[in-house]
C-alpha cells in the first residue's frame, strides 16, 4: 500500500515502547501492532488525534504517502 | 443486549417443526411396516393426492373410507409394495430436505442470537438453503404411479420451495456483503 504507518519511527525518537503508547492512548494493543505494520484499513480521526496527543506529534509524522512504483 | 423474542420464537418454531417432521417420519415408517405385517387394515384408507406432484408430505391425504364418494378413490391396500416404497422414499427425501434447511436455519439463528450475524458462515448456510430449496423444488414438481391403470406422471410447479431458494441466495449476498462490511469495520483502528 502506498500510505505508510511511521508509528515505530515515531515511538523511537520518543524513546516509548508501544504498550505505553497502548495505555495512554487507551487502544488495545492488538489494534496498534495492527496499525504498526500496515495492516489496519483505516484510522479514525480519534485514534488519530490520541496517538498525536500522545506522541506530541501531526498526522504527517505518523502517516506518509509513498507513490507506487509501478 | 435486549433478549431478542423475534429469535428466540423463530428457535422454539424450528425447533416445533423438526419434532412434527420426526413424529410424521415416525408414523409413517411405523404404518409401512405395519402394512406389511396387516395389509387388510389399510382397507379403510384413502390416498387421494399421494401421486400428484407437491413438497413433501402435503401430498399425501389419508381419509376413511366411509367418506369416499366415487370409485375413482384408490385404497393404501390396493397399492402394490413397490409404489408404497416410492411414497416412503420421497416422503423420506423430503422429510430430509426439511431436516436440513431446519438445521442450517438453526445455525443461523444461533450466530445471531450471540450477536455474531456477520462474522459466522452465515453466508454458506443460506447457500446451502438455496441448494437445498432447490432440490426440493426439483423433486416437488415431478410425482408418478404405477397402478393396474398404468403409469401417470405428474407435473405441476410448485413454487414456494423455489422462492425459498431465490430468497435464500439473495440473504447470502446480503450477508455476503455484511460479512465485508464487518471485516472492514475491525480492521479500522
Amino acid at each position: 500500500m502506498s500510505i505508510v504507518v511511521n508509528i515505530d519511527v515515531m515511538l523511537a525518537k520518543r524513546k516509548m515502547k508501544l504498550t505505553q503508547l497502548s495505555e495512554e492512548v487507551g487502544i488495545s494493543l492488538t489494534n496498534l501492532s495492527l496499525l504498526k505494520t500496515g495492516k489496519a484499513r483505516g484510522v479514525r480521526f480519534n485514534t488519530l488525534n490520541a496517538i498525536c496527543k500522545s506522541l506530541d506529534c501531526q498526522p504527517g509524522d505518523i502517516l506518509e504517502y509513498i507513490p507506487d512504483s509501478t | 443486549m435486549k433478549r431478542n423474542k423475534i429469535i428466540s420464537s423463530a428457535k422454539v418454531l424450528s425447533r416445533i417443526v423438526k419434532w412434527l417432521c420426526y413424529l410424521f417420519f415416525g408414523l409413517f415408517t411405523v404404518v409401512v411396516i405395519h402394512w406389511h405385517i396387516a395389509p387388510d387394515t389399510y382397507n379403510q384408507l384413502e390416498v387421494t393426492d399421494g401421486f400428484k406432484a407437491g413438497y413433501g408430505v402435503n401430498a399425501f391425504q389419508w381419509r376413511p373410507s366411509s367418506t369416499i364418494t366415487g370409485k375413482s378413490s384408490l385404497q393404501l391396500s390396493e397399492l402394490p409394495a413397490a409404489m408404497i416404497y416410492w411414497l416412503y422414499l420421497r416422503a423420506a427425501i423430503f422429510f430430509a430436505i426439511t431436516l436440513l434447511i431446519i438445521r442450517e436455519v438453526d445455525y443461523i439463528l444461533k450466530s445471531v442470537a450471540s450477536l455474531k450475524t456477520f462474522y459466522d458462515q452465515n453466508e454458506e448456510h443460506f447457500r446451502k438453503i438455496a441448494r437445498w430449496a432447490l432440490i426440493g423444488f426439483i423433486l416437488s414438481c415431478f410425482n408418478f404411479s404405477y397402478l393396474d391403470t398404468g403409469f401417470q406422471l405428474d407435473f405441476k410447479l410448485v413454487f414456494p420451495p423455489l422462492l425459498l431458494s431465490i430468497g435464500s441466495l439473495v440473504l447470502a449476498e446480503i450477508f455476503s456483503e455484511g460479512k465485508e462490511l464487518s471485516e472492514d469495520q475491525r480492521m479500522i483502528v
